[in-house]
């Protein structure tokens, strides 16, 4: 099957994945019960009935359930993805505001999470069975295992508190101006400006954050890692490798960590996943105002389009990503086809 | 433990910069349109007419009002017309000037944002706004006009005395009340009265719709007249202000300053307001340094209880209350005399030492006793501990030792477990011992949220089942919002309530005096209204009044070094009266 077609295939997918999750979130949400006006409002919906009245009519709360999701999907085909009253703006503005926050710190987390999944588990397969791949076993157990706010906790406590060296929570610090916005990544407009104050605070308050990401998860590439490193080094063609006199590096590299790579892009497309879906606790105790914090705030104000819309865009970027593995495994392991 | 060292990565590196750890984004968002809370802005950027003596209420919980950004006022004899002297020469800090249209416009304008409903200065219908119909053609012609100078037409609109609130000059300005209000200064610690540019809001897209604000203004907020203007904000991160060069307080006094602090030019440079949601990261930045004034609350309270180092902040006239209401409507609370055997039966001492750290005392409800003679007329004691008592309510009801009583359920906001938890657990103990089966039930505060906390008592009385048997008030205890008896009466024993009526309670004796309050100003008639109201209410105890809180959050409040702040004020002012710092008041040690 041409690249082409299967793209357009799993797009068409894709789609329909898209519209059951916004389904399902849209059922769900309006199961919960209360009115969402006087989560919205307060006890301003109460002393003020006619402010209270206009948004029952501008949300459609009184009609029934479909004829809501009906409004809902027109404004979606019309890239209109409502006003968020928890926030004050549209839907569309809190997204493009704080995704590329997340963006930003979830890549760093990917990278961290790439280089010491990658290095500590090699060190555990050259060195299996001793110290230093027990000790690294240790290490990312605990960070797997731990509850996802211990390790931002204890990271704070640490390095914010016992060993004060970085900031406790924030995006930057606040004397410093951000750089003007060209890409919305203000990382990268800090570079492209040349701006290097606040891309050295925009990169210290990033630290924290990123670190406790990737400690959750690098102990699964590790581990997977490992086992295939160990499996490879194992089979037939590196032990003739080994015979021929070629170096143990080499065939560490050449033969079994180049081997291992398909896992390792499986891997590292649920380890976004987990990473994207799970910064909600990272952004609310490192106080990062990325998507996560949003998502958090609509789920727990009722903040209806807010919570379809932050839902919409974690349902595209997992699909996105699910996607961008199943081409990449082609592209790596040329033996893999498209179907 | 306590760590006094700074980090070398705090924005607190200059002595003119002050870093305030805050819980919670002002949501849904800043700006003076926004109704946002927390509201930082109040004050420090938008200041109201007239201004409460803080001194005055924060030594002996007496109130006083001011001068703000009005000079003088009168009262016409009825008591239905205040006419406000402005002060001349004022500019909003982006040089716009400050007048009795500019004024006029910000009415109309929050009118207009609330579906053209005048109840958005007060929960009380106070204005006759039949004749208002306000909406964008009549901010076109104040857009095309200015305010500096308005054009005729603008000016015959602005000088409609039909209108509740009208201009008579460049510095005068004139509300009309539909009858008298006794409290109608006391609306002014209300945000719906802080003053702001309009200019500015016309000029950069108009402030929305109902329902639909200008989403420009969440981060391009208006210019005000305060000691401080917004320099920077990043929405759910941090808000950071900075003094106002051309603040017309800037050349006040000391001893100006010092009579009406709420007016003071302020003291640190910049002031940067941090959203910390987690209560951990809050400790830590405040025991580093790298925040000097920090919400503390839970269990890190008792941390700074012990450290001597720290100064919490304690009000001894609160404006803020906790009580526990009784649903008069279902049974078995719907029996006179067994709210009273409960009310009895509670500890509530041990309950403001275990949930609140001490840091509250006992009162007779529904209001706090800052309110001078309109608080307990009757010379009424708070509700004594007494089983005896109790018993002999039961007794008297025919459920002796609680015999033929069926359990009753107390609903806790998930929000307050922190506080509500162990008091509940103290009642829970309490109330056994007289054979009243309570048992505990957590809700989620989004359920309690848009449910029985913000009914009107007209659904709740035709919906009693729906209202829990027993709850405690907002998570955080209830503060009214503004300076007034008149919010506890209506909110918690009216048949008028438009929320908080957790008893679904309602006498006539009651409604009279709400009513009288609200629409006389004759004195001794509403002190005397009060008094046999207050009685009824006492009798009836449809609330366990459980105590005024010291404390701003019940279980926490603001903490800071003494040795890098002196002292402060709080805000007298809006949804959570007491509840934040009046900036420019803080003192550098």
């Amino acid at each position: 099957m041409g690249l082409a077609t299967f793209l357009l295939r799993r797009i068409i997918a894709g789609a329909f994945v898209l519209l059951g999750v916004v389904a399902l979130t849209f059922v769900l949400s309006h199961l919960i019960p209360g009115d969402p006006v006087v989560l919205w409002l307060g006890r301003t919906a109460e002393t003020q009935p006619t402010l209270a009245a206009i948004y029952v009519k501008m949300y459609h709360l009184h009609d029934p359930l479909y004829v809501q999701f009906f409004y809902y999907v027109n404004g979606l085909l019309h890239f209109q993805l409502g006003f968020s009253p928890s926030r004050g703006e549209p839907v569309f503005q809190a997204i493009t505001e704080s995704l590329p926050v997340t963006l930003q710190l979830v890549f760093l987390s990917m990278v961290l999470t790439t280089i010491l999944g990658i290095l500590s588990g090699i060190l555990s397969a050259l060195y299996e069975g001793r110290l230093p791949d027990k000790v690294s076993r240790g290490v990312y157990l605990f960070g797997t295992a731990s509850p996802p706010f211990l390790i931002p906790l204890l990271l704070v406590l640490v390095l914010t508190y016992l060993i004060p060296v970085l900031p406790s929570g924030g995006l930057i610090n606040e004397l410093i101006p951000i750089p003007r916005a060209i890409t919305g990544f203000s990382l990268l407009d800090s570079v492209i400006v040349g701006d290097w104050s606040a891309f050295g605070s925009l990169v210290q308050h990033m630290i924290l954050p990123a670190l406790a990401l990737s400690l959750a998860s690098y102990g699964i590439v590790t581990r997977v890692l490992r086992s295939s490193i160990l499996e490879v080094m194992g089979s037939n063609f590196v032990r003739a490798a080994r015979a021929r006199g070629i170096p143990e590096r080499r065939i560490m590299y050449n033969y079994a960590f180049k081997n291992s790579l398909v896992e390792l892009i499986t891997l590292l497309t649920l380890i976004f996943n987990f990473t994207l879906t799970g910064d909600v606790f990272v952004e609310q105790i490192f106080s990062y105002p990325g998507l996560g914090r949003y998502a958090l705030q609509t789920a727990l104000s009722s903040d209806y389009p807010g919570l379809f819309g932050t839902t919409l865009v974690y349902a595209l970027f997992v699909v996105a990503a699910n996607l961008a593995a199943d081409v990449l495994y082609a592209v790596v392991d040329p033996r893999i086809s498209l179907y | 433990m306590t760590k006094t060292s700074s980090t070398s990565n705090s924005t607190s590196t200059s002595p003119q910069t002050l870093v305030i750890d805050d819980p919670t984004w002002p949501g849904p968002a800043i700006g003076p349109l926004s109704e946002g809370y927390p509201d930082w802005l109040f004050y420090e950027v938008y200041q109201p007419l007239v201004v409460a003596n803080v001194t005055l209420e924060f030594s002996s919980g007496g109130l006083q009002f001011l001068p703000g950004l009005a000079t003088t006022w009168t009262a016409s004899p009825d008591g239905q017309t205040y006419t406000f002297n402005l002060r001349p020469g004022v500019t909003f800090s982006n040089g716009d000037p400050f007048n009795s249209y500019a004024a006029w416009t910000d009415f109309y304008m929050q009118y207009y944002m609330g579906g053209n409903s005048s109840s958005f200065w007060v929960p009380l219908d106070i204005f006759d706004s039949s004749a208002v119909n306000f909406g964008p053609a009549d901010f076109a012609l104040i857009n095309q006009s200015g305010l500096a100078s308005p054009s005729s037409g603008l000016l015959a609109m602005m000088s409609n005395s039909s209108w509740p609130v009208y201009v008579s000059g460049p510095n005068t300005i004139v509300f009309h009340l539909k009858s008298p209000f006794i409290f109608f200064l006391n609306t002014f610690a209300a945000s719906s009265a802080q003053i702001f540019d309009p200019m500015y809001i016309l000029k950069n897209g108009g402030p929305g719709v109902p329902g639909s604000p200008n989403p420009i203004l969440n981060t391009n907020i208006p210019p005000g007249t305060g000691p401080y203007m917004v320099s920077r904000v990043q929405t759910q991160s941090f808000l950071v202000l900075q003094k106002n060069p051309t603040y017309w307080g800037n050349g006040l006094s000391a001893a100006a300053a010092a009579s009406n602090p709420v007016v003071g030019p302020g003291y640190y440079t910049n002031v940067v307001i941090k959203d910390i949601p987690d209560e951990a990261s809050r400790y830590i930045d405040l025991s580093g340094n790298a925040a000097q004034l920090s919400d503390i609350v839970g269990s890190d309270f008792k941390l700074v209880q012990l450290n001597p180092s720290y100064t919490p902040l304690t009000i001894n006239s609160p404006a803020c209350m906790v009580m526990m209401g009784m649903n008069t409507k279902v049974f078995p609370t719907n029996v006179t005399l067994v709210r009273q055997a409960i009310v009895h039966s509670i500890n509530y001492s041990q309950v403001i030492d275990e949930a609140a750290f001490g840091e509250g005392f006992e009162i007779v409800g529904p209001e706090t006793p800052n309110y001078g003679q309109f608080y307990d007329p009757g010379s009424l004691q708070p509700y004594t501990y007494n089983l005896t008592l109790a018993q002999q309510d039961l007794v008297k009801a025919g459920y002796p030792n609680g015999t033929g009583l069926p359990s009753v359920t107390l609903d806790i906001d998930s929000s307050g477990v922190a506080w509500n938890v162990p008091a509940a657990e103290i009642i829970q103990t309490d109330l056994a011992q007289v054979g009243i089966n309570l048992k505990l039930q957590v809700v989620s505060s989004n359920y309690a949220d848009s449910t029985y906390l913000y009914w009107n008592y007209t659904y709740m009385s035709e919906h009693p089942t729906q209202m829990p048997t027993l709850a405690f008030n907002y998570f955080t205890g209830f503060c009214p919002d503004y300076l007034a008896p008149t919010d506890y009466w209506g909110v918690f024993v009216s048949g008028t309530s438009a929320y908080g009526n957790l008893a679904v309670y309602d006498s006539p004796v009651v409604d009279n005096a709400v009513s009288l309050m609200a629409h006389s100003n004759n004195l001794s008639a509403i002190v005397d209204s009060l008094r046999v109201a207050q009685k009824q209410i006492y009798d009836d105890a449809p609330y366990a009044w459980l105590f005024g809180e010291k404390l701003l959050s019940v279980d926490g409040t603001w903490v800071w070094n003494k040795n890098v702040i002196k002292n402060m004020y709080m805000v007298p002012d809006v949804t959570g009266v007491n509840d934040l710092p009046l900036l420019n008041t803080i003192t550098p040690a």
